[in-house]
């Protein structure tokens, strides 16, 4: 792996071989936002601060621990998964603009510890982290997660997590038990959240509390609300797009938020339920089949 | 023998007295209406039933057992399947994905099964998704399956939460004016569904104003006003019930 890590980097622009391991880590950050925001319902506008619980301890564990890449990533992300845990228990009673007022305060808590820590190095951040992650470890477990959450989402598990997006009443008359899955969701959302964050710091090999501020949460929150909230295809357009776009957009850095908000106005009134999100390859055959275009056979 | 009993139920919002005192038994297998004007506390004492609201007093017996207490997704799990008043299907879930939701309770694969897909997930999502379809062919929605659910029409969406309720194998199936907004036809279809649910041997208790539907289907009768029972009976004995006739039907019915 380490021969055709260092094959890539010879043979590839490495600023390429940059923007796809970022985009790979962002892939799994959307995901797991994306399972609780966009599948699930629950607005959760903190993201970044599971994936900074994930960086700190994995770097932490690194630095200090000497634990080798996996343990450390798999630390950050358990790590991550238990406050979510704990965070979820008690805002699972509330809603929509009130659990995104929580999930912000969770996130400006987290920011403002670590800020303050002296084991995460206080406001000069974290430096030293051994350098572990490249495109193919990243990219392997981006492709699991997708892969995992597919089936996921496709099983008895998803269904329940959709139904109580679309009607939480109608869902426990179902014999769903909401909380359990609203906490599943969350817990599993933070836990790729922590995982994504301990692949950042492995990265970076430095990290500091101002990487995982609130626009980085909103960032997170873009991907999945542009791409389409609970799809999965959706999220990695939207992940690509915003992944990419900052790129572009360079020479006109200062902008860059203005281009943002510029794209959320266009996106609710032209596509309210994202690029992606109610579209099924059932309805594009079907669009196909209409349009009197010849589709595998079916039409 | 009674399946379900509710025992002095009452149930205050605030000032307000929504039921008062109400006594109900509903028999195994039977078709038992409830009518009365709007406001009266039908939907109401569904909702207690279905564990939505907790009585201020009262008892709610399921089979000889208290379940006032227990949460909604614990009472579908005994078996007491409900449709809304107002549809709530998942909108924006296949017809068929919905009705597999309504089958959620008698399955019971977890996360990891589903995570690897295969041994017991496999067999049980093989089950639901041959369940599923037959539920919708007895409601006559099997081709439209993978249309979203939002996309049906008003007495189609009605149709698929009966089939989504039937889903959890209900033992009792409360539907809540299931022929509101309804045409001639359509309510005919649906008479015909409620018989066919009652052949499965599920106890129906239905609200419903269409006195057609009413009369058509249910072997007993109770009637709310304001929170009371105020008749229970036989259709023919409810028609000709002289407070039931004030307060309600009307004169010239």
């Amino acid at each position: 792996m380490i021969v055709m890590e260092q094959y890539l980097t010879q043979y590839i622009d490495p600023y390429y071989v940059r923007i796809a391991v970022l985009l790979g880590i962002n892939i799994v950050l959307a995901l797991g936002l994306n399972l609780i925001t966009g599948v699930t319902g629950q607005l959760s506008m903190g993201h970044a601060g599971f994936m900074s619980i994930g960086a700190y301890t994995a770097a932490i564990m690194s630095i200090h621990a000497g634990t080798s890449f996996g343990i450390s990533l798999l630390g950050g992300a358990l790590m991550a998964a238990a406050f979510g845990f704990l965070i979820g228990v008690p805002t699972l009673r509330l809603e929509g603009d009130y659990l995104a007022m929580v999930t912000i305060g969770f996130a400006e808590i987290v920011r403002v510890v670590f800020l303050n820590l002296d084991i995460a190095g206080r406001a000069i951040g974290l430096s030293g982290i051994p350098s572990e992650t490249g495109f193919l470890n990243v990219w392997l477990v981006a492709v699991l997660v997708i892969f995992l959450n597919t089936r996921l989402l496709k099983s008895r598990t998803g269904r329940a997590l959709y139904a109580i997006r679309e009607d939480e009443i109608a869902a426990q008359a179902s014999g769903i038990n909401t909380t359990f899955y609203k906490i599943f969701a969350f817990v599993i959302g933070s836990f790729l959240g922590g995982l994504a964050g301990g692949f950042y710091a492995h990265y970076m090999t430095y990290i500091n509390p101002q990487d995982f501020g609130f626009m980085k949460s909103i960032e997170l929150l873009n991907m999945v609300v542009l791409g389409g909230m609970g799809s999965i295809p959706g999220t990695i357009l939207g992940s690509v797009v915003l992944t990419l776009a900052p790129e572009m957009l360079r020479m006109v850095a200062e902008y860059r938020l203005l281009f943002y908000g510029g794209l959320l106005v266009l996106m609710m009134i032209f596509r309210p339920n994202g690029l992606l999100g109610d579209v099924r390859w059932y309805d594009i055959r079907k669009r196909l089949a209409r349009n009197g275009v010849k589709s595998y056979g079916t039409a | 023998m009674e399946l379900l009993e509710i025992r002095n139920v009452s149930q205050e919002f605030g000032g307000l007295r929504a039921l008062d005192s109400v006594n109900l038994q509903v028999r195994q297998e039977e078709i038992f209406g409830l009518i009365g004007p709007n406001g009266a506390g039908k939907t109401t004492l569904f909702n207690l039933i279905t564990g939505i609201y907790k009585p201020t007093e009262g008892q709610v017996l399921f089979r000889g057992r208290n379940i006032e207490n227990l949460p909604p997704h614990q009472i579908s799990r005994l078996g007491i399947g409900r449709t809304f008043q107002n549809i709530r299907l998942f909108r924006k879930m296949s017809v068929l994905d919905n009705v597999k939701v309504g089958m959620h309770a008698v399955t019971r694969a977890g996360f990891w099964g589903t995570l690897r897909e295969w041994g017991y997930s496999r067999k049980e999502e093989k089950k639901i998704d041959e369940r599923a379809r037959e539920l919708l062919a007895m409601v006559g929605l099997y081709d439209k399956r993978m249309e979203y659910a939002e996309s049906l029409a008003y007495g189609e969406q009605r149709r698929l939460e009966v089939a989504r309720a039937l889903g959890l194998n209900p033992v009792l199936l409360l539907l809540d004016e299931p022929a509101a907004g309804m045409n001639t036809r359509e309510k005919e279809e649906l008479i015909e569904l409620v018989a066919g649910i009652r052949g499965m041997s599920i106890t129906v208790l239905l609200v419903e104003h269409d006195m057609n539907v009413v009369m058509n289907v249910c072997e007993r009768i109770a009637v709310l006003d304001y929170g009371r029972k105020i008749a229970e009976g036989d259709p023919y004995s409810i028609r000709n019930d002289e407070r039931v006739i004030q307060s309600y039907l009307g004169v010239g019915m």
